[in-house]
């Protein structure tokens, strides 16, 4: 088994290794095994020949396999070692009945290489120029040590490594790669105008844990888990636990196309635009974590991939509907009522386990890269009704409609401009008189970037946005008309400064918001982000009124490991 | 740590370069150079062999490697980046690059796909895993530094042929070898040079050196390229890159490693939807 062969075929996954093995060995009528490598840490399954005794076969295979199509088949001079290789019955039995192949030695390399053999032929400490690093370039001319280019000579170093790799005992066998990581975040939030409702504190300091695990098996199939954690000194709704993704993936080759499953608990992400995120659906809002509406709770899903050169189509079977997050009587960012989660109530006789569907195609044509999507559900935004709880306190009570959502995105990428449009129509929800209302939204942008500014090698980005709902002063989000202004300035420097800016102003209740950014790292484990959001002149009949007093500021530091 | 008000670009913006470093490798294949015997212009003769050199770096399928940057200051503080590479070459288009970052840790897991055409910019996108969200981004970014390294764009991105005026000018040993040395002017007005000089050995076009001019025709930064190893008998791959700025006096070592021609990758890897799985 050992010495010179042929590789037909590399894979991460055992199944298809074999599936391929099996296909070739019909093809060219050659016996094939699959050898196991060890390939940045994880298994690689090699279909190999096991009947190429020296060089000269060997690479005879590698002819006759690309001329049938195997463009990809490549001469191994150092083959398989015996250890690596697990061999199909047919193959085992076809090697005991042939002659013992004399060019071969028991024990992996064979004892004479003669020609191009190692993988890899080393050529050090070039001309003369190595040494000059750090040295003006006008005495190049310098005579250095012979290079050792031409001579293929095996590196030595190269060949240990490669043994110590093969020779590497497989702990768990089913387990080819693993990885626990995450981060973990201080964080402290300061309101520094009054409350404007009995019980909020001027704060939001506590941390957030974020682990994630990772399982990867032979056959390439993969389990991810990240659970969110966090604690809040001062609102006790914001102390909770989410499970943002626990779920299973598999993915498949079908001809030219490639197929991906996700099973489990999962974020997806639709849609271009910044300063919303109009026609993401499919995860709830965490609203609790920042007023933005950007973060996103974890999903409980079916998620099926398809895709190939002719784009992607997915689709989607979700169930386990989550609420909305909002924060407590202690909190800030909240009504006047607070919004009780226990007396939620859905349209849907189901309620929270009503099967939703959603299904996308996107596609990349030139410069323009698009999506259209449409959900079948129960919707994420709830509609507050004015309630009495068991104390007889009034309170705002969730209520979920089903509707239905069909949705585009596009961007158009040129030179240093991005134009963006997220587009929805939406039928069955509320409007904010609680009368069913069908309606369309979009925002429609652009973005433009200075690259180098000045020089000094930051870039400058500018960014402009519209938001428009067709219900206007019916909608029930505050993008019913509002214009965004911001700008992104990376300094792109070893800590990675960044400043990001903006400005949000409505164009009917001229309220304005302010937002800032600004994070760096300190060292490689740890950053600093710095964050303020201002609310300015909201006006009365703003949906946003009751926050007109929480302005913010937030500096956290986040180390990860 | 809420996501960002709008999508961070702390990479993105310059990422793209990366996909550069591929070019920059010196690649080359173990084929004799094709170099007139004829005397000819010293612009023809500059031209063929860029136009030699480009040849020779084809055919390879794939590749995966990882890449480590050790960017080091004046005062000799390091920084470390590490990431890996993964390549597919495509038929009649521009190769397909994959890359998934490790380090700096608040860039783990970013992922960057470069979709390289022969006719027209490049299609880039970017995967943020925080948010899970890919996203397209510009291609036209060619100055400046990437993630604080003394590499630029233009320093990495794959030299086409068509970019450059050529000016051959001698040939000199370098060490045991002979080297070619060309002369290349930037036609792109983007540029932040006038000029670089270029060190290629006569056996296999391995690039060795590169001397940078700046728009004032000083000389900016040397880019010195050492321990090539011949891969698949055929491509011959550097394994260290430094490039010193001679202004600032900052340097950055580019080392790549775990080096696998023809690896197992599959095409859907490659793909936008593909990318939210990279790791």
């Amino acid at each position: 088994m050992a010495g010179a062969a042929a590789v037909l075929g590399s894979f991460r996954s055992h199944d298809n290794a074999m599936h391929e093995q099996d296909r070739i060995a019909r093809l060219l009528d050659v016996p094939l095994a699959v050898a196991t490598v060890d390939s940045d840490g994880r298994p690689l399954y090699r279909v190999v020949s096991t009947d190429t005794p020296d060089e000269a076969a060997a690479r005879a295979l590698v002819a006759q396999a690309r001329e049938v199509g195997i463009a990809g088949a490549w001469y191994w001079a150092q083959g398989p070692q015996p250890a690596q290789v697990a061999m199909t019955p047919k193959a085992r039995r076809e090697i005991a009945e042939a002659p013992a192949p004399e060019a071969v030695t028991p024990q992996g390399r064979p004892e004479v290489t003669d020609g191009p053999a190692p993988d890899a032929v080393t050529a050090r400490s070039l001309p003369g120029v190595a040494q000059e690093t750090e040295e003006a370039p006008a005495s190049h001319r310098r005579q250095s040590p012979p290079p050792r280019v031409p001579a293929p000579a095996v590196d030595a170093s190269a060949m240990r490594h490669e043994e110590e790799r093969s020779a590497q005992p497989h702990v768990e066998p089913w387990l080819a790669f693993h990885e626990f990581t995450g981060d973990i975040s201080l964080e402290g939030r300061w309101y520094p105008d009054a409350a404007g409702y009995p019980g909020q504190r001027s704060h939001a300091t506590g941390f957030v844990l974020r682990p994630e695990l990772y399982l990867e098996d032979r056959a390439g199939r993969s389990l991810t888990v990240r659970p969110f954690f966090r604690y809040d000194a001062a609102d006790a709704k914001r102390t909770y636990a989410d499970l943002h993704e626990a779920y299973a993936l598999l993915v498949g080759q079908w001809g030219a196309n490639e197929w991906e499953l996700r099973l489990g608990v999962d974020r997806v992400f639709w849609g271009v635009t910044e300063s919303q995120h109009l026609v993401d659906i499919v995860n709830q809002v965490d609203l609790i974590e920042h007023p933005n509406e950007k973060a996103r709770l974890g999903q409980l899903m079916a998620h099926l991939t398809w895709a190939g050169g002719w784009g992607a189509f997915e689709l989607f079977g979700i169930t386990g509907h989550r609420g909305r997050t909002f924060s407590g009587r202690h909190g800030r960012l909240r009504l006047p009522l607070l919004i009780d989660r226990d007396a939620t109530t859905y349209e849907s006789g189901a309620k929270k386990w009503r099967v939703d569907v959603a299904a996308r195609y996107s596609g990349t044509v030139g410069a323009l890269d698009f999506g259209i999507s449409a959900f079948d559900g129960t919707s994420r935004e709830p509609f507050l009704l004015p309630a009495i709880d068991r104390a007889g306190r009034p309170i705002l009570a969730p209520h979920y409609r089903t509707i239905r959502q069909f949705g585009l995105d596009a961007q158009l990428t040129t030179g240093s401009w991005q134009y963006k449009l997220e587009a929805i129509r939406r039928i069955g929800a509320y409007n904010i008189l609680g009368r069913e209302e069908a309606y369309s939204a979009f925002v429609a942008g652009g973005e433009y970037t200075l690259y180098s500014l000045f020089g000094s090698g930051a870039d400058l980005g500018l960014l402009s946005e519209w938001n428009y709902d067709g219900r206007r002063k019916r909608a029930t989000n505050r993008f019913q008309n509002d214009l965004f202004f911001g700008s992104r300035l990376a300094f792109n420097d070893e800590r990675g400064t960044e400043l990001i800016g903006g400005v949000l102003t409505d164009l009917d209740y001229h309220s304005r918001f302010v937002y800032l950014e600004l994070s760096r790292r300190l060292r490689d484990n740890w950053s600093l982000q710095f964050e303020t959001v201002l609310m300015l002149n909201v006006g009365e009949a703003d949906l946003l009124y009751a926050l007109r007093r929480d302005s913010f500021v937030e500096l956290d530091l986040v180390y990860r490991f | 740590m809420n996501g960002p008000l709008f999508t961070s670009c702390r990479i993105g913006c310059r990422i793209g370069c990366m996909a550069a470093l591929l070019g920059a490798v010196g690649l080359a294949a173990a084929a004799p150079p094709v170099l007139a015997g004829e005397p000819e212009s010293a612009e023809n003769r500059g031209l063929a062999i860029a136009r030699d050199a480009r040849e020779r770096k084809q055919g390879f399928e794939s590749f995966t490697a990882s890449q480590t940057m050790l960017l080091r200051n004046r005062q000799g503080r390091e920084s470390r980046r590490h990431l890996r590479v993964k390549v597919l070459e495509t038929e009649g288009d521009g190769d397909r690059s994959l890359f998934v970052f490790d380090e700096p840790r608040d860039v783990r897991g970013t992922a960057f796909l470069v979709h390289g055409h022969k006719d027209g910019p490049d299609d880039q996108w970017l995967y943020l895993p925080a948010l899970k969200r890919v996203k397209r981004i510009n291609s036209a970014n060619r100055s400046g530094s990437f993630m604080g390294s003394e590499f630029a764009y233009e320093d990495m991105t794959p030299p086409e042929v068509e970019q450059f005026h050529y000016q051959y000018l001698r040939d000199e040993a370098c060490g045991e070898l002979t080297c070619t040395v060309v002369e290349r002017t930037p036609l792109d007005p983007r540029s932040g040079y006038r000029r670089q000089i270029v060190w290629q050995d006569t056996d296999e076009l391995r690039l060795w050196k590169v001397e940078y001019y700046d728009q004032r025709d000083d000389l900016l930064k040397t880019l010195v390229v050492r321990d090539y190893e011949l891969y698949v008998d055929r491509y011959w791959h550097a394994a260290e890159m430094t490039m010193v700025n001679h202004l600032t006096g900052k340097s950055t070592m580019l080392s790549w490693s775990d080096y696998e021609f023809r690896a197992a990758v599959t095409p859907g890897e490659f793909l936008p939807t593909g990318l939210r799985r990279a790791r």
